[in-house]
């Protein structure tokens, strides 16, 4: 039955969030009807090129991810070997890895290649060549984007391993099925729902890359929005280039909402009991070692070794006052927005239990940000700032928005919130119906209910997700670089500084302290999931 | 307490005191350090203070459209004719009358109205290995879509707006169709698709998977100067060539700056494009980021003399910058990524 919408502040509360936010992205798309002139000769020169490099190394990068992720998921938690604890959190690590970090260090490769593609040109001619290049560039993007982006998936798989089939593997095992058999029979067809969560996480993650796979020469339909927008100067193409972008997240997130719905009912059945691990044999347990070593080595110990044979050979002279002005930086934003963004999520999701169909809908809408190329919220929240700093209202009280903390803060929460907001509307959802309802039987109200009652059921899940945004937030660079104040340095900008001016050595340092504070803070998420 | 209370005072005033200093703010496209330490001796000279935001240049003209008169810029610094030139378009940034600007700066590397104005120049020349071309295969840029050059040239993607200027200064001494066949032959001759940055063009000439790479000269001077031992071998190994030094000139494009529309300080912005005009500035950028300065009759580093001198092309950047789009468009239909 549908609750007709009655007016109580906090509803209202969750309106106007849910509008705030999504206004910088309807700034941006109120311009998409307009004529764009040069959209015809987009869509007939380079719109093909573009979607083809951006579903083919999507597609690489999701089933690179499964392979890495899936079967190491499995080994982490359904057995139990030397080295099991270690490769647990060891696996998480890559996320703290800035992408453009790894670009920078895997770049080298494709300049170690080239001996090899000069003899291939040698002994098979020129086009063998190119099939050659193609082949070693294509596949070291695929490999440096899926050796960060996998733990997004592993995290996901690993809890559905983990958790919530373990009574199934208990009863599968005393039947007499292989462990073989209760993964391809049992774990993966249950775990679908969190391998699409993930992948779509990923999904989000590269169709908003831009830096890697410019440096690469693979554009995208991100870098055709910035060549489009700043080059052609031709808005409404870009707009429609983004429109693209978000349509196709847009499916995959609406194929994720359809999948968890599913979940909701396998978990509220079964519990959260964990599951005995099955022993394995020595020669198993080196393969099972090998199999995890691999992505942790390829996503973290070379590009964290590589960065420090870097930033040991800087003769950059090290100015410990302006590095720990950075780091403050970096360290206070990433701090406080994440807190807020994570504060944000809760109450979102627990007014979902008061709210019904369009408003629901609405905030739904609110956390699309993550969906957007970073440049496009960017540029929303300029436009928007700038139109209220213009305003009749910025001049009675004479303030000014753009260019402040405040700016930057405010693009985050758009970007990031999805982040926290997963999480915790799949906490509020699975948190039985009846408890709701028993809270308001027994007379408290909702901010009681939300206090008392939701609070500490979903604390994992919000300090779960408010730490990724942390992670995120260390490790971000485009919205920053766009929307700061004068004199403002996080860590990223400066390593990204140091980059584009070439000095590979100095931004070996920043991009160290972002992966520290990246891997401090998955230490957080981990030691509260082993609780 | 009372030496409490004294210091708090003092700091009080001082406090007041740098609120009361005359600023400026500079949005720069540019992320080189030692452009900090230029505009500390700005600040030194003038006492006026220089605030900078440093970003993506088209970023920051969208900003400084959506901040409207609200913004906090007086100056826009960025690079490449193209930028400046999309700046003016987008109405960002206000004609400035100097003498002093007008008579220091040759006037095909700034605006006509004073919108904007070259600070530094910068030369797209072919750098090559010695060991595999002579300098007498080379000649001009039109001569690299011949079909002797298969498989042995290197530039990276036609986003990069150095490649821009230089198609669109093409446009500019012919027409669209024949720079859109060139840029389709020579994309066709390229060793391997366009990627990276006009480093990683000279590393991979450097170990021998092209030739010749199109590049601005400046990166020549920061791969000699790097800290890596390795990318200093790589500058050793190549050689500059400037092409069509029969013809028209070596295209040559600038860094350059112009007043914000709605700056409030446009005196001090004034000062500040003035003082970038300086000998005392000028002379700088030879020896720091390896650009030319803008400027005649500053000294080149011992390294630009190397290179050695050149004819530019002395077409307007205004007129190349207008032609930017075209340029754009053009490059997608030669299909060069």
């Amino acid at each position: 039955m549908r609750t007709r919408f009655r007016p109580d502040p906090w509803s209202i509360a969750a309106v106007l969030c849910s509008l705030l936010l999504l206004a910088p992205l309807v700034a941006v798309f109120l311009g998409l009807f307009q004529p764009s002139p040069d959209w015809s000769h987009l869509a007939s020169t380079v719109l093909p090129g573009y979607l083809f490099n951006t579903l083919i190394i999507a597609a690489g990068v999701v089933l690179l991810s499964i392979l890495t992720a899936v079967p190491t998921a499995w080994f982490v938690a359904s057995f139990e070997f030397p080295g099991r604890r270690f490769w647990e959190w060891a696996l998480i690590m890559p996320l703290a890895v800035p992408t453009f970090t790894a670009a920078f260090v895997y770049y080298d490769i494709l300049d170690l290649a080239i001996p090899l593609i000069v003899e291939v040109r040698k002994a098979w001619g020129f086009d063998a060549s190119q099939i050659a290049e193609r082949i070693i560039r294509y596949g070291t993007l695929i490999i440096l984007l899926s050796s960060v982006l996998y733990p997004y998936l592993f995290t996901c798989m690993r809890s559905a391993f983990s958790k919530e089939q373990g009574l199934y593997f208990e009863v599968a095992r005393v039947l007499g099925h292989s462990s073989g058999s209760i993964f391809k029979k049992i774990a993966l067809p249950l775990s679908r729902p969190a391998l699409i969560a993930g992948i779509s996480l990923i999904v989000m993650e590269v169709v908003n890359e831009y830096g890697a796979v410019h440096f690469f020469g693979v554009p995208t339909l991100t870098e055709g929005i910035f060549r489009s927008w700043f080059g052609l100067g031709d808005q409404v193409a870009g707009i429609r280039l983004a429109t693209i972008v978000v349509v196709l997240v847009f499916l995959i997130l609406a194929l994720e909402r359809w999948q968890r719905r599913r979940q909701r009912f396998a978990r509220q059945q079964h519990g959260n009991k964990a599951h005995a691990r099955m022993r394995l044999s020595r020669t198993n347990t080196i393969l099972v070692t090998l199999a995890c070593a691999a992505p942790f080595a390829i996503g973290f110990v070379y590009p964290v070794g590589k960065l420090l044979h870097w930033a040991i050979i800087s003769s950059n002279e090290f100015e410990y006052l302006r590095f720990f002005k950075q780091v403050s930086t970096s360290l206070a934003l990433a701090a406080g927005v994440s807190l807020f963004v994570a504060l944000l999520a809760f109450f979102l999701a627990y007014s979902t239990r008061f709210t019904q169909g369009r408003l629901k809908h609405l905030m739904s809408g609110a956390t699309l940000g993550y969906a957007l190329p970073s440049v496009v919220t960017g540029i929303g929240v300029m436009v928007l700032f700038g139109a209220i700093d213009n305003s009749r209202v910025a001049s009675f009280w004479s303030f000014t928005l753009s260019g402040t903390t405040l700016a930057i803060c405010f693009a985050y929460t758009v970007r990031f919130l999805t982040v926290a907001y997963m999480p915790a509307l799949s906490g509020v959802e699975r948190t039985c119906g009846s408890m709701h309802e028993v809270s308001q039987t027994l007379g408290q109200n909702r901010w009681r209910g939300m206090i008392r009652i939701y609070w500490p059921l979903l604390k994992g899940n919000l300090l779960a997700g408010g730490t990724l945004v942390f992670i995120d937030l260390t490790k971000e660079l485009p919205l920053t670089l766009i929307l700061r104040p004068s004199g403002f340095e996080t860590l990223a900008t400066h390593a990204f500084g140091y980059a584009k001016e070439g000095r590979i050595y100095d931004c070996a340092l920043p991009s160290l302290m972002i992966i520290a504070l990246g891997v401090w803070g998955l230490r957080v998420i981990h030691l509260w999931l082993k609780d | 307490m009372k030496k409490l209370f004294h210091s708090i005072a003092a700091t009080c005033l001082f406090a007041a005191c740098s609120l009361a200093a005359e600023t400026i703010t500079v949005y720069t496209y540019r992320h080189y350090e030692s452009d900090d330490a230029l505009f500390a001796k700005f600040t030194e000279q003038t006492g006026i203070d220089v605030e900078v935001v440093k970003s993506k240049a088209g970023a920051l003209v969208e900003r400084l459209l959506a901040e409207g008169p609200k913004t906090k810029a007086d100056v826009l610094l960025t690079v490449d004719a193209g930028g400046l030139f999309l700046a003016q378009d987008a109405g960002v940034l206000q004609p400035l009358e100097s003498e002093l600007l007008e008579s220091r700066i040759p006037d095909y590397l700034r605006e006509p109205a004073g919108h904007w104005f070259g600070f530094t120049k910068r030369a797209r020349v072919l750098v090559y290995n010695p060991d595999f071309v002579s300098p007498d295969e080379l000649s001009t840029y039109e001569a690299l879509a011949g079909k002797e050059w298969r498989g042995r040239i290197l530039s990276r993607s036609s986003s990069n707006i150095y490649n821009q200027s230089l198609l669109a200064s093409m446009i500019a001494h012919g027409d669209a169709p024949t720079a859109i066949d060139w840029a389709s032959k020579v994309r066709k001759n390229m060793a391997r698709p366009p990627q990276g940055n006009d480093r990683d063009q000279m590393r991979a000439v450097a170990a021998g998977l092209a030739d010749v790479a199109l590049v601005n000269t400046y990166y020549l001077g920061l791969l000699a100067k790097s800290e890596s031992e390795k990318d200093r071998e790589v500058a050793s190994k190549l050689r500059i060539f400037f092409p069509n030094q029969s013809d028209r000139g070596t295209h040559i494009n600038v860094s350059g700056a112009g007043v914000v529309t709605h700056a409030d300080n446009i005196d001090g912005a004034r000062k500040f494009l003035e003082f970038l005009a300086s000998g005392e500035a000028q002379e700088t950028f030879p020896a720091t980021s390896s650009e030319y300065p803008a400027v005649e009759g500053i000294a080149w580093s011992p390294m630009q003399k190397s290179w050695g001198e050149f004819k530019a092309d002395t077409t307007s950047l205004s007129r190349i910058g207008e032609l930017n789009a075209e340029a754009i468009r053009s490059f997608n239909l030669a299909g060069w990524e």
